[in-house]
């Protein structure tokens, strides 16, 4: 089972070689240089055939993501689109270090067990009942990933959700282990889009939206914005779960006494674990206090160092800990957008695009919020805003629609796959459980795709106003 | 005969076979649940990579899913054991952790005897195509069952 969903991940279905697929990105950037583009410089053409290539590989991925971010550092200056030092400048931009510090600061907190511990507190004080339980599983995961990494929240959790599962008698086929880590993964999915933490997806589109029109998002701001979505599609997805685990006969006492068993091994909370808990709650009042004076990635940069001072972070854990490739991928796909607005190919391609003939803001906005949440589904997250949002921001600027709003019109119905597990690791890590059949996630996650793309339309049009956000 | 299952989720057609050939014949059933390490190293891999997790997540991710398959595996094999019973068929079972190919081969290799290997669609043209191409012997001995 484990080869069949590492098969979806790693390579597009329609490409069974390797070598096909790098003669198809090959074709790709020719074609785009031999196309007639009437009025577009010759380092747009060449921009556009690196954007080409990137959103191939990036939506394919057919190479590591940090691998094409690499290519991309590369061909960029090779090819004469940009020089090398513009290149490597778009590199270095502030988003990149505001990820690199948030990852940073997530080590302590999965180190020093604290996370463990809120997890265990609040699944075994609420899950008395198995709708309790689920309720508590998806709430917990959804607030664990307002301040770490969503996916590395579902790989926390993943050996309690099933020892919880597993305790409860719960078999392979059985609607209660479904619904348990369907919790997980909703939760993570759900909850990663309320703050710039729980996906470095966020920070990635800050950057390329500050790169491209010089605009700012707070951290506040972002979570105002989004914090509505993230209530109602909790609400829902804790409806179709109670729906699922209808009818569903499980003995909780086994995972019960395994939580409370578990709690007590934990004893009392650690020196280590009150000071990372008194960090973060300070970092946090920090990026909502100063972050738009100090910059966000100041503060993140401040509370590592402190984190390191008083000894809860060691960079022992800290290099193992954070995935150094989400450096190399979102500074190069920064670089890539700005090299797209400053070459002119963004707005080349947005003069193809206005062809089509659609005059309302309100239908680019539904198209692109459409499209952001329909190419989510069939390649990571980080590639989705990668490839769309240059071009929305562009599009944004010839409709006259806040480069904000678009902004989060990309970006966070990117981060709402809930139906195929290759843009989701968590969607994966559920179905790697055994406990989650594939056509379950799809037969389930279709709602919630659906049901997100109207309130999020909705939440655009009539409470953005009300808060600020107008477009 | 010798059934192999690698799939939690779908085992049943494969297992109703075997159980229907072996109560022709008065062989012992022996069904092997294969946990292929590699898969799981691959898979986790992928996730870190798509996910963004540091080894130590990756390292979480691997234990508990392993420790997780191998209880499934165990519970499939009790029901297996249930389900042989009922059909007052002699059976041996057994979890294995290996590669799969590798274990197909040695088996083959081993026994000469024709095998049942439970998997996806995905499992079965990886196998015949890529994996096993050039071992003619070990693929005459193997009968692919695609679970839906």
């Amino acid at each position: 089972m484990w080869d069949v969903i590492q098969s979806w991940l790693s390579v597009s279905l329609f490409i069974k070689k390797r070598w096909v697929g790098y003669l198809i990105a090959a074709g790709i950037y020719g074609l785009i240089l031999i196309l007639p583009m009437p009025g577009v410089e010759t380092e747009a053409r060449l921009c556009l055939g690196v954007f080409g290539v990137a959103v191939f590989l990036w939506g394919t991925s057919l190479l590591p993501l940090p691998v094409t971010a690499i290519l991309v550092l590369f061909l960029l200056p090779f090819s004469g689109a940009v020089s090398s030092q513009d290149t490597y400048a778009y590199f270095g931009n502030r988003a990149v270090f505001f990820i690199l510090g948030a990852f940073i600061l997530s080590s302590p907190i999965l180190r020093s067990g604290l996370s463990t511990r809120i997890a265990l507190a609040v699944v075994s004080r609420f899950g008395n009942t198995p709708a309790k339980l689920i309720g508590s599983i998806l709430g917990l995961s959804a607030v664990l990933s307002c301040f770490i990494s969503a996916h590395a929240v579902a790989a926390m959790l993943f050996p309690i959700v099933l020892e919880v599962v597993r305790a409860s008698g719960s078999k392979p086929g059985g609607r209660f282990g479904l619904v348990a880590f369907l919790a997980l993964a909703w939760g993570v999915v759900i909850g990663s889009n309320t703050t710039l933490l729980g996906g470095a997806r966020g920070p990635l589109a800050l950057g390329i939206l500050y790169n491209t029109t010089g605009d700012k998002i707070t951290f506040l701001q972002w979570t105002i914005w989004a914090a509505p979505l993230v209530i109602l599609l909790l609400v829902v997805a804790y409806g179709l779960l109670f729906v699922m685990l209808q009818g569903e006969e499980v003995s909780l006492k086994g995972a019960l006494r395994f939580l409370e068993a578990r709690n007590n091994q934990l004893g009392q909370i650690s020196q280590r674990e009150k000071l990372t808990a008194g960090l973060m709650v300070g970092t946090i009042a920090l990026w909502v206090a100063v972050g738009d004076t100090w910059g966000l990635e100041t503060v993140a940069f401040l509370s590592v160092s402190v984190a390191f001072i008083i000894g809860i972070a060691q960079w022992r854990e800290v290099e193992e800990d954070v995935n150094w490739g989400v450096v190399l991928m979102y500074g190069s796909a920064i670089a890539l957008s700005a090299s797209l607005e400053t070459t002119g190919a963004a707005s080349a391609l947005t003069q193809l695009l206005l062809g089509a003939g659609i005059g309302s803001p309100l239908l680019i906005f539904g198209i692109v919020v459409l499209m952001a949440l329909t190419l989510t589904e069939f390649m990571s997250n980080a590639a989705a805003v990668a490839a769309l949002l240059p071009v929305a921001l562009a599009l944004a600027q010839k409709y006259g629609i806040d480069p904000r709003a678009i902004t989060l019109g990309v970006v966070i119905p990117a981060g709402l796959g809930f139906m195929l597990p290759v843009s989701t690791p968590a969607l994966a890590i559920a179905v790697s459980s055994g406990f989650v059949r594939p056509p379950a996630v799809i037969r389930w996650g279709i709602w919630l795709d659906v049901i997100g793309y109207l309130v999020f339309l909705g939440m655009s049009k009539f409470y953005w106003p009300l808060v600020g956000l107008k477009w | 005969m010798l059934l192999i299952l690698t799939n939690p989720y779908a085992y049943e057609k494969a297992l109703n076979l075997a159980i229907e050939r072996a109560a022709q014949k008065p062989d012992e059933l022996k069904v092997v649940f294969v946990i292929d390490p590699d898969a799981l190293d691959n898979l986790v891999r992928e996730l870190g990579e798509k996910g963004w997790l540091g080894l130590g997540s990756q390292r979480t991710l691997h234990d508990s899913m392993l420790e997780g398959y191998r209880a499934l595996a165990a519970d499939i094999l009790e029901d297996v054991r249930r389900l042989c019973a009922a059909a007052h068929i002699s059976v041996v079972t057994e979890v294995k952790e290996a590669p799969l190919v590798a274990y197909i081969r040695i088996i083959i290799e081993r026994d000469n005897q024709p095998i049942l290997v439970s998997g996806s669609q995905y499992l079965a043209t990886t196998m015949l195509t890529r994996h096993l191409t050039g071992f003619e012997d070990v693929r005459a001995l193997v009968e692919w069952i695609q679970e839906d």
